[in-house]
């Protein structure tokens, strides 16, 4: 991998970013309604109060200088002031950062080694039973609308059985007898959202993974090896599945937008505080400073996580390193 | 090769196309399934009128199945079934006509930025990169938010959306295309970039093109099911999504109003599971490195 | 090629030790505590929280509650709403009916321990005038001056007399905190650890998941039996309902019908469908003004009377409303002293016949035989009609509206918006219909309010103007004899009727819910009255868990 390659791809992911910086802008200054009346919430509000709230959130200024303004505050760090939360965004986005990793966090780790498992399973043993059963599998959850596998997970489990809490993180407001009991609690709150999310999301790994080894198997090294008589779980073990691998790491960086939206979902059925229902809110409430925060955040999630793969790609790839 | 030489080869790839679909199970499992939802689609309103805006009274709301009404009735009184079926064809329409706008968006886009290459095609990509890259559900919903939810603005939001894909699709075929012997003859007898990219191009491009619109089409009908459910649907046109909105609103799970919380949902999955097969089956077919195992 | 297996394995194991630290971690700085075992929880779920802890600017019922539960009025609501003693013991009106004097009670602490004192209601109320933000300044409209003879004794006095002083719910604040807040910042300043005189004191509140109230030890009228109250949000009523149903939550506040069903088979849960102080109405564009961009047409009360006709309000309640709720009439709801009730010919109960008699009497006659009637002029009915998406009832109730107009030559156009569209149209005039409720007082004056020309760009979203009518609301509010007020709160809403500028479609029912197996003691107020949300603190106070 040379200099240039990743020079190239760091410069392509920074027009991106400037990109979504403007589409970002664009699009909250086309947004119905005057954030004014929301921000205000008090119709009593005097002409003058008025003013100055409109002059401390800069709304009083030409489109172009409240660009130059948000630019400038970005690199600054600040994400401007939450009309909802009455709190910086920053500050609004941080607290319901961790229960969105650890929900999408779990469930990516799930999905990635039962998918990719799967994925291999199906590959290995193409046309046989087992693959029909794990494609079928696959492409079922793969069709699924995230939010009605919610529901139905939330009506079996839940409300049938009895087994799982429907709702929220922890129970709310409680006291635990010690730190174990807490975990404990968390834990059972996690399961049908991370279950939820990963069942999703399995499917469309174990698809690309059996997509991708199938591929590599008809690869002429691959043959040459079979040729030379190792065996075939040999030849899959030690070749077929590491190079198979290579274009998993691609769909994971993509799939990052798609776990979020996922999330969306998600959070909105199991009143999960995290980041998608925080979005969510943000968007019944107009809150513009909060939207966009989190919608900037989450692209330039997703932009790096692709620059990374493109990195490690080139990496591994020595067609691409080259 | 000129023109009538390569349509003839087209046209003979079509029936090789049309021979090997017919072998692929998937592919014929899912053509068998989309041909029933599009029968539903066309002709299921005629069979069972149904009138969203006609209200039963207050013992018809969330009535379980009976004799007359094999899927009970909703949370307003109304047949299930006859909703599920109108409901088909909004959520159909929505999904194709959706899929179209972002075939149009991203063969455009795709076929310019790769024949002209260069700063166009930089600039063009980056465009691109940036509706791949951006989160694809919040996307959708703001922009539902700033367009309101009618049907067509569904339709905008979800076309304007999801064209990124097929774009690089595109754009890889024509750096191929355009490489080729026919399109440089065209070029030395001097035809015009639109004219070579209409006439040379695009029907070269064009399988691969309708394979992943196939794809496409999956995700759309997914991308509308969730917006309707998430509040930004149209509610005076019910779609499958919508529907399964009003059932979650109005409590259909915990009253256990299985009958009004089912259908839709399996008839999204099954759409988009259609869909999906086809897609599958296509790209085994086209993807000749697929076909040499 | 050197990735291996082993390699991948070691990431999947890292990754997961990581995120299970960053679980631990998390819970651990968000409310992971030590619990007494003895703690008694009331766990109470709700789907709309408190939009702030400063009653300057929280505007929603659940910041009311709240409020009321923090802080302490002069006087307060007994189980039937009638005024009674609460900070203030005692309390005596001049002959001339304009001087009031307040007794205070004696030893009442802040919850950081200082006294309360007769400043802190001359500070709160003259706070809350000056600024008039929040809920509670119009209560005090018409007070003149305020003084403190002695730190137990509140003089205030008004202009005229002022018939709803005792009806007053204002809290009191703590004047030696909120003088550190600059006049310029209540607008603003979010009180983000109130500190109140109430039965409960302030523990933490995480935005968008939960507020944790603890019981006050020394509350005067003594400690409640809660020693936790938690009020959880839900985005959900679905998965609110289910979690009372598995005893996460002990009680549930405005869920719709069909859950209300769902637990009417639970022995151990008590669910009801109760009068709610408040309706839901048909707000029509009214502006006589050439401001207005709504269509002209509306402004005929012969068109409005003969469309509240052709509206079957109990068939929408049956089906929109799965039967909860009352027909609508008029501005004040049915069970209140105030209400006005049109009887007889004055009465338009739902009679489509008549609504196309009285529209052909009014000249709308479908002169092209499309189905839809037309002016003299051929000015077509057809109105848009926004409903608010997020409220699956009114979209319900929205579209059968529709439906039945349609049947009688009316066409309309619906537009479903959000909240912030629909608030923006309203302030540009810019509508023609609309479906949104109300919430009332004990005090008629509020409601009534609504209506009145100076709220015009501010309270009325009907833009109704009538200058008889204003003059009544200001007379009324003097009236110091109940019966003489009763009659012209009466005469005003005949008025409002009788225009038109609503179609009050139902009067609304709260429906809730309370596990009777956890806490006992449970009572509605007033008499069928809902469990929360009913003005008085009665439950907070006097449930007691069950197995002790």
């Amino acid at each position: 991998m040379n200099k240039a390659y990743v020079i190239k791809k760091l410069f392509q992911a920074l027009v991106t970013v400037f990109l979504v910086l403007v589409l970002n802008y664009i699009l909250f200054r086309v947004m119905p309604g005057d954030p004014l009346a929301m921000l205000m919430r008090n119709p009593k509000a005097s002409p003058e109060a008025v003013a100055k709230t409109r002059a401390l959130f800069g709304l009083d200024k030409p489109w172009y200088v409240q660009f130059g303004l948000y630019i400038k505050q970005l690199f600054r760090g600040d994400l401007g002031f939450s009309f909802l939360h009455r709190k910086p965004v920053s500050e609004v986005i941080a607290s319901r950062l961790l229960p969105t990793i650890l929900l999408a966090g779990l469930a990516e780790i799930i999905a990635i080694t039962v998918g990719t498992l799967i994925g291999i399973v199906s590959a290995w043993k193409r046309g046989k039973k087992i693959d029909t059963i794990s494609l079928s599998f696959s492409l079922i959850t793969y069709s699924m609308p995230t939010f009605w596998l919610g529901i139905l997970l939330v009506s079996f489990f839940s409300v049938s059985l009895r087994i799982f809490p429907t709702t929220g993180m922890m129970t709310p407001g409680a006291a635990f007898r010690d730190l174990f009991a807490l975990v404990a609690d968390v834990g059972m709150h996690l399961v049908l959202p991370v279950l939820t999310l990963a069942l999703v999301l399995i499917g469309e790994y174990a698809l690309v993974m059996r997509n991708s080894l199938l591929d590599v198997l008809t690869e002429d090294y691959v043959t040459t090896a079979k040729a030379k008589g190792f065996t075939e779980k040999y030849v899959i073990r030690k070749h077929a599945v590491p190079n198979a691998l290579l274009p998993m790491v691609t769909i994971i960086a993509i799939n990052l937008g798609l776990v979020i939206g996922g999330t969306i979902q998600v959070e909105t059925i199991f009143s999960w505080p995290g980041l998608g229902r925080l979005m969510y809110d943000a968007l019944i409430n107009r809150d513009y400073p909060l939207l966009q925060g989190i919608f900037l955040l989450v692209s330039l999630a997703v932009i790096g996580a692709n620059f990374c793969a493109d990195i490690l790609y080139g990496y591994l790839d020595p067609r691409v390193r080259g | 090769m000129d023109r009538k030489a390569s349509a003839k080869v087209r046209r003979k790839k079509t029936r090789d196309f049309f021979t090997s679909l017919r072998k692929n199970k998937m592919g014929m499992a899912g053509c068998v399934m989309l041909a029933l939802f599009v029968f539903m689609a066309f002709f299921g309103p005629l069979l069972l009128p149904y009138n969203p805006m006609v209200f039963g009274n207050a013992e018809d709301v969330f009535a379980p199945p009976s004799p007359g009404h094999p899927l009970g009735k909703d949370d307003m009184g109304r047949d299930v079934l006859g909703a599920l079926i109108a409901g088909s064809r909004i959520s159909l329409a929505v999904g194709i006509l959706a899929t179209l706008l972002s075939m149009v968006v991203g063969t455009c886009i795709g076929i310019v930025a790769g024949y002209y290459g260069g700063r166009v095609d930089m600039l063009l990509m980056r465009f691109t990169d940036v509706f791949l890259v951006l989160p694809w559900l919040p996307l959708m919903l703001v922009l539902a938010a700033i367009l309101g939810s009618s049907v067509w603005n569904i339709i905008m939001v979800i076309g304007l959306t999801s064209w990124a894909g097929t774009a690089r699709v595109v754009r890889a075929q024509t750096l191929s295309i355009k490489e080729k012997q026919f399109v440089e003859r065209a070029r030395a007898i001097g035809a015009g970039s639109v004219h070579i990219m209409i006439r040379h191009i695009l029907p070269n491009a064009f399988p691969l093109v309708f394979a992943n619109t196939i794809l496409v089409s999956a995700v759309a009908i997914l991308s509308e099911t969730t917006l309707s459910f998430l509040g930004m649907g149209d509610p005076l046109h019910p779609s499958w999504g919508m529907m399964l909105h009003f059932a979650f609103e109005s409590g259909a799970a915990s009253i256990g109003a299985f009958w009004f919380l089912f259908p839709p949902g399996l008839c999204v999955v099954a759409v988009v599971l259609a869909f999906t097969f086809l897609g599958y089956a296509f790209d085994e077919i086209l993807n000749p490195k697929l076909k040499r195992r | 090629m050197k990735k291996e297996k082993g390699r991948k394995g070691t990431f999947f194991v890292s990754a997961m030790v990581i995120l299970t630290l960053v679980t631990v971690l998390f819970t651990f700085t968000s409310g992971g505590r030590q619990e007494k075992s003895s703690t008694a929880f009331l766990r109470v779920g709700w789907g709309v929280e408190t939009d702030s802890l400063s009653p300057f600017i929280s505007y929603t019922q659940a910041g009311a509650e709240v409020f009321n539960l923090l802080y302490d009025p002069l006087v307060a609501f007994d189980e039937n709403l009638e005024p009674k003693p609460h900070l203030a013991e005692s309390w005596d009106l001049s002959d001339d009916q304009l001087t009031w004097t307040f007794k205070l009670r004696e030893g009442v602490t802040w919850h950081d321990g200082e006294e309360l004192t007769s400043e802190d209601v001359k500070y709160t109320y003259e706070l809350m005038m000056e600024s008039e933000l929040g809920l509670y300044a119009d209560f005090l409209r018409g007070i003149s001056d305020i003084q403190c003879p002695n730190p137990l004794t509140v003089v205030i006095n008004t202009e005229r007399p002022k018939a709803n002083m005792l009806m007053n719910t204002a809290p009191i604040l703590p004047k030696h905190i909120w003088e550190t807040v600059a006049f310029e910042e209540l607008e603003t300043w979010e009180n983000s650890s109130p500190v109140g005189t109430g039965p409960f004191t302030f523990a933490e509140r995480k935005e968008g998941e939960f507020l944790r109230l603890t019981a006050n030890p020394d509350y005067f009228l003594g400690k409640p039996a809660i020693d936790e109250l938690v009020f959880v949000l839900y985005a959900n009523n679905d998965t609110m309902v289910q979690a009372l149903k598995t005893g996460e939550l002990q009680g549930a506040i405005n869920f719709n019908v069909n859950q209300l069903r769902a637990l009417s088979s639970e022995s151990n849960i008590s669910a009801i469908s109760a009068a709610a102080n408040g309706f839901t109405e048909i707000s029509i564009n009214s502006m006589e003004d050439e401001a207005s961009l709504g269509n002209p047409l509306l402004l005929d009360t012969a068109l409005r009377r003969a469309m509240e006709y052709a509206i079957d309000k109990q068939k929408i309640i049956d089906v929109a409303y799965a039967g909860q709720g009352i027909a609508g009439t008029t501005i004040v709801p049915p069970d209140d002293f105030w209400h006005y009730a049109p009887k007889g010919a004055e009465l338009r109960a739902y009679n489509p016949t008549k609504a196309a008699q009285e529209l052909e009497k009014a000249g709308y006659t479908d002169r092209d035989g499309d189905g839809i009637r037309e002016d003299a002029d051929g000015n077509k009915l057809s109105f848009n009609f926004m409903l608010r998406s997020d409220n699956t009832d009114e979209v319900k109730a929205g579209q059968m509206v529709s439906a039945m107009l349609k049947d009688v030559g009316i066409e309309i156009d619906i537009e479903t918006v959000d909240d912030g569209v629909l608030i923006d149209r309203i302030y540009a005039y810019d509508f023609d219909m609309f479906i949104w409720g109300w919430g009332t007082d004990v005090d008629p004056t509020t409601i009534l309010r609504v209506m009145s020309t100076d709220q015009i760009d501010n309270l009325s979203d009907c833009n109704y103007s009538n200058p008889e009518y204003d003059r009544l609301l200001e007379e009324q509010a003097t009236l110091m004899d109940k019966a003489e007020r009763q009659k012209m709160v009466w005469e005003m809403q005949k008025i409002l009727y009788r225009d038109a500028p609503y179609i009050i479609l139902s009067y609304d029912n709260s429906i809730q819910a309370v596990r009777t197996d956890q806490w006992t003691g449970w009572k509605q107020i007033p008499e069928d009255g809902p469990y929360f949300f009913n003005l008085t603190t009665y439950n907070y106070l006097n449930v007691r868990p069950a197995d002790r």
